[in-house]
């Protein structure tokens, strides 16, 4: 009676490889010894050497991690006060708009909020003379203002899972506010702080569009340099960078996953 | 009871892996009857209630319903139906269309479902609420759309998983009257699951009373209560004192019974062999009398350490010289009774000690 | 009475309770936020829509200022709806809107196709194993998106895995030309976003009371019709919300169209790219990026007017 039932059994081994068949393949032929990428010439690694080689890829790749890195400390600060404040300060004036506005990140396409993003700082350029030249520094903050609703999020979820009296007994206890927030619900909401961070830099590593818009003259990532080159078709080095990107942004995933489901 | 049984369950088993959830029953349920299956949670009496539905299927023996074999029918072609514990009431349709649920999957015509409908509205009373979603019912409420929905298929058995379980204590009582009024109207068997002893005596004809996937007593409320098989009964069905004897003399159906914690040798009728034993009394069958007088009849003296007033009956704790602590319903709220503190005679007549076995 | 009352007690709203309304602490941590929303999310889109409704112009930035000094000394607002009236008259720009509505569609329908029936496998697999099951369907979702969709690049080439399998097999003769097509571009976003699709399902079917279905069951339902008139009402939440969280970025979709899509696969996504990029025309990029919003309004608008509907009896 309560038996998954056959089809139903079917139908999730074959979503599930659905799902990972495409990655699998991936990663196989990153190993490919062919020059030819679709052409099986036996196992070998010279494409990750040639990775290694590649002074391009390092830049990049040192530039997507320091992205990375400080909008995700930035999204992590602006959004957990976010989180806060819709978890815990009920429904104080202009609520409706703080949340839509925290929101509007998630709904908004990022085609759309790349071109916003850009036109902001254009506009600024204008009005107050910075920031003179895009680069990393607009990136950084495009991704900070995209993933502080992420982060928000999480931690209001991690808020909403601990009753408010906490923080009402710690005060009854004799702990002034600040002190309340750092003794019980600072360490309350920790798990939830580095989970939202490793999301937020995941989706700043894995950005293509959004940088694309607000970065400039020789500041692209690590996404903008595969694009340009998986644009132009098939190439086993690609394969191998991929396989790389793959593994590493997984592995950051499944740290935020762990962290996150933890009590 | 009728010569054949509406529901019969013959050396039925079921186990979850490992866990052997049920080990052996074999129960029968009557046209027009009331039965409570009673344990302790994880006893295996909800597992038996499932074997019933359909939601599971036994590993050994057989369930047959109106004389018919159910092995490989499937819950939906059951002629019972079930009132969940957790009521599972479908939040997306109204109370009305909840209860005409099971009535639309019979194909009955649209008056007739509605008639079917506007009946079990009003056995339950709640016309007025018929239109309303489950979620704006108080749980009282729910608890009867849960009943009319189970009972608008007028199947012949109802089986109801601890229908009183999640009201509170008031409503409870009023809702075991409401029950059997209920279940008199509509002319099913109920077969009751409960944890509660109070329900079960209240509600049924007969109890049957489960522990680790057996039924170890079954018979009519008075009776089980009366006479309980075990300790494991009489501990559970209602409250009880028990101490340990030994079987020192066994004579044409009497015993004589020593037991060190009751001072002395009792006499009572029983025909139980060997020598170890339980003697088990019922708290309402102990009676105190103040030590400024001998001590009428049989009794020990005691200090008593604590009294709670219960409206109709007064709670007595009382210690023992031996350390032990036994308990004292006095009917008598108006009559003598020690304060704290105070010593007691402890007094019983032998024959309300039932011999039980080790 | 009223005299009595008036003169001796202070309004009801002039007493203070503690913990109510916002301290000084709070309206701290209220402000930084607040700033942070306003500066970087509320401004971007203002502009947008500014620049939406300026001229486009040879230079830097490549746009008319809104407010200009007009020869004598005066100030002017030069605001126009020239960009919408192209957007309106182009075919190009049609097409762009009318297949991202389509490939949007196309793709959340055939992600949930193959996503209710995983989700409902999951819920109903044995409590041990959802923890696992649940992380085999978001792992994908943590790796890189660029590369899940360079993936099928990899498969639907005309010499790709696919097709040599299929040739292999001897089901086709010649190789098919799977890949720049609106069905590679279909399958690339159901694909990459299946586990959008797939979580809120999940989430829906998990949590729902299993005594639901059984009784359904005791109430005389076969399996179809359990599904039908229990699971699938009760699941509508997650449904409308899969739904939203495949077709709303589906349909401003750039990469997939780009990686997998042929020439004549536009997207709204696509061609504001290539307005902005190529074209360099900025004001029309805004357009598009407005129009893009205010179509995506409609499907917000109706779930979140669904929203309280479908929860109706969540207890």
């Amino acid at each position: 009676m309560r038996a998954i039932g056959w089809p139903l059994m079917l139908a999730l081994l074959g979503g599930l490889g659905l799902l990972y068949a495409p990655m699998a393949a991936l990663v196989v032929y990153s190993f490919n010894a062919s020059e030819r990428v679709l052409v099986w010439g036996g196992w070998s690694t010279v494409w990750y050497g040639r990775l290694l080689d590649n002074s391009a890829i390092h830049e990049a790749l040192g530039r997507s991690v320091l992205v990375g890195a400080a909008s995700a400390s930035l999204a992590t600060v602006f959004g957990a006060a976010a989180g806060y404040a819709l978890a815990r300060f009920g429904a104080f004036p202009g609520r409706g708009l703080f949340a839509a506005l925290g929101a509007a990140p998630l709904v908004v396409p990022e085609v759309a909020l790349g071109l916003a993003l850009l036109l902001l700082f254009v506009s600024l350029d204008q009005a107050i003379g910075w920031p003179a030249q895009r680069g990393l520094v607009t990136v950084i903050l495009s991704h900070a203002s995209i993933a502080s609703a992420y982060v928000a999020i999480v931690v209001q979820a991690r808020l909403a899972r601990f009753d408010a009296a906490l923080e009402e007994a710690a005060a009854d206890l004799g702990c002034p506010p600040f002190q309340g927030f750092l003794r019980v619900t600072l360490p309350l909401i920790a798990p939830g702080l580095a989970a939202g961070w490793l999301i937020a830099f995941t989706l700043s590593f894995d950005d293509l569009v959004i940088a694309s818009f607000t970065t400039g003259p020789g500041a692209g990532t690590l996404p903008m340099l595969a694009f340009s080159k998986v644009r132009l078709g098939l190439s086993p080095e690609i394969n191998a960078l991929a396989t790389l990107l793959l593994l590493g942004v997984l592995s950051l995933g499944v740290l935020a996953f762990v962290l996150q489901r933890r009590r | 009871m009728t010569a054949s049984p509406l529901v019969e369950l013959v050396g039925v088993g079921k186990a979850y892996g490992a866990q052997r959830a049920v080990e052996d029953v074999s129960l029968c349920l009557a046209a027009r009857e009331i039965v409570a299956l009673l344990g302790p949670s994880g006893c295996g009496k909800t597992t038996v209630l499932r074997l019933i539905a359909g939601f599971e299927t036994p590993d050994r023996g057989r369930v047959s319903i109106d004389g018919r074999d159910m092995a490989g029918v499937p819950a939906h072609r059951r002629p019972v139906n079930m009132m969940f514990q957790s009521y599972a009431l479908f939040p997306h349709l109204s109370v009305a269309d909840n209860i005409a649920f099971g009535p639309r999957r019979q194909g009955l015509s649209r008056r007739q479902v509605a008639m079917r409908t506007a009946e079990m509205l009003a056995l339950v009373q709640l016309e007025t609420a018929a239109a309303k979603r489950p979620h704006q019912l108080s749980g009282g409420e729910r608890q009867r759309v849960a009943l009319a929905r189970a009972a608008a298929c007028r199947p012949r058995a109802l089986l109801l998983d601890e229908p009183l379980a999640a009201l509170d204590r008031k409503l409870r009582d009023a809702m075991q009257f409401e029950l059997r009024r209920i279940q008199r109207q509509l002319g099913m068997a109920f077969l009751v699951v409960t944890h509660d002893q109070e329900e079960a005596m209240g509600l049924a004809d007969r109890v049957a009373v489960m522990a680790a996937g057996r039924i170890v007593q079954a018979g009519p409320p008075m009776q089980v209560y009366d006479r309980p098989v075990n300790r494991f009964v009489a501990d559970f069905l209602g409250e009880t004192n028990l101490f340990a004897g030994r079987i020192v003399a066994s004579q044409g159906g009497w015993v004589r019974v020593a037991c060190a914690e009751l001072g002395g040798e009792l006499r009572l009728p029983s025909d139980q062999m060997g020598s170890d034993c339980w003697l088990s009394i019922r708290p309402e069958r102990l009676a105190l009398q103040p030590v400024s007088q001998a001590a009428v009849g049989e009794a020990v003296a005691a200090q008593v350490e604590n009294v709670v007033f219960r409206g109709a009956q007064r709670h007595c704790e009382l210690r023992l010289a031996t350390g032990r602590l036994v308990r004292a319903n006095l009917a008598k709220v108006d009559g003598w009774c020690p304060r704290p503190g105070e010593p007691a005679w402890l007094a019983w007549r032998a024959e309300d000690f039932r011999l039980l076995p080790p | 009475m009223a005299r009595l009352a008036g003169g001796r007690f202070p309004p009801a709203a002039a007493v203070t309770r503690p913990g109510r309304g916002i301290g000084r602490e709070r309206l701290l941590l209220l402000a930084l936020p607040t700033l942070w929303l306003v500066l970087l999310v509320a401004a971007p889109l203002v502009i947008l829509l500014k620049i939406a409704l300026s001229e486009a112009e040879l230079g830097v930035p490549p746009y008319s200022a809104l407010v200009q000094t007009a020869p004598d000394g005066s100030l002017a607002l030069a605001l126009t709806i020239d960009s919408f009236t192209r957007l309106a008259a182009d075919d190009i720009y049609r097409a762009g809107l009318w297949g991202s509505l389509r490939i949007a569609f196309l793709a959340a329908l055939a992600a949930f196709l193959v996503a209710y029936p995983m989700a409902l496998a999951m819920a109903r697999a044995p409590r041990r194993w959802r923890p696992l099951l649940l992380a085999l369907a978001i792992l994908p979702f943590w790796t890189s998106f660029l590369i899940r969709v360079y993936a099928w690049k990899v498969i639907l080439q005309g010499g790709g895995v696919l097709n040599a399998a299929l040739l292999e097999l001897g089901l086709i003769a010649q190789p098919l030309a799977l890949l720049h097509g609106e069905g590679a571009v279909v399958l690339g976003i159901a694909y990459a976003y299946l586990p959008f699709m797939l979580l809120p399902l999940y989430a829906v079917l998990e949590g729902r009371d299993p005594a639901l279905e059984e009784a359904a069951a005791d109430l005389g339902c076969s399996p179809w019709q359990r599904w039908l008139r229990v699971t699938l009402p009760l699941s509508l939440p997650g449904v409308a919300a899969g739904w939203a969280l495949v077709f709303i970025p589906a349909t401003g979709e750039f990469v997939v169209p780009d990686l997998l899509g042929g020439p004549d696969t536009l997207m709204l996504g696509r061609v504001l790219w290539q307005e902005f990029f190529q074209a360099a025309d900025w004001p029309m990029a805004a357009a598009l990026s407005v129009a893009l919003l205010l179509l995506l309004l409609a499907p917000l608008a109706t779930l979140q007017w669904l929203r309280p509907r479908l929860r109706g009896g969540a207890e």
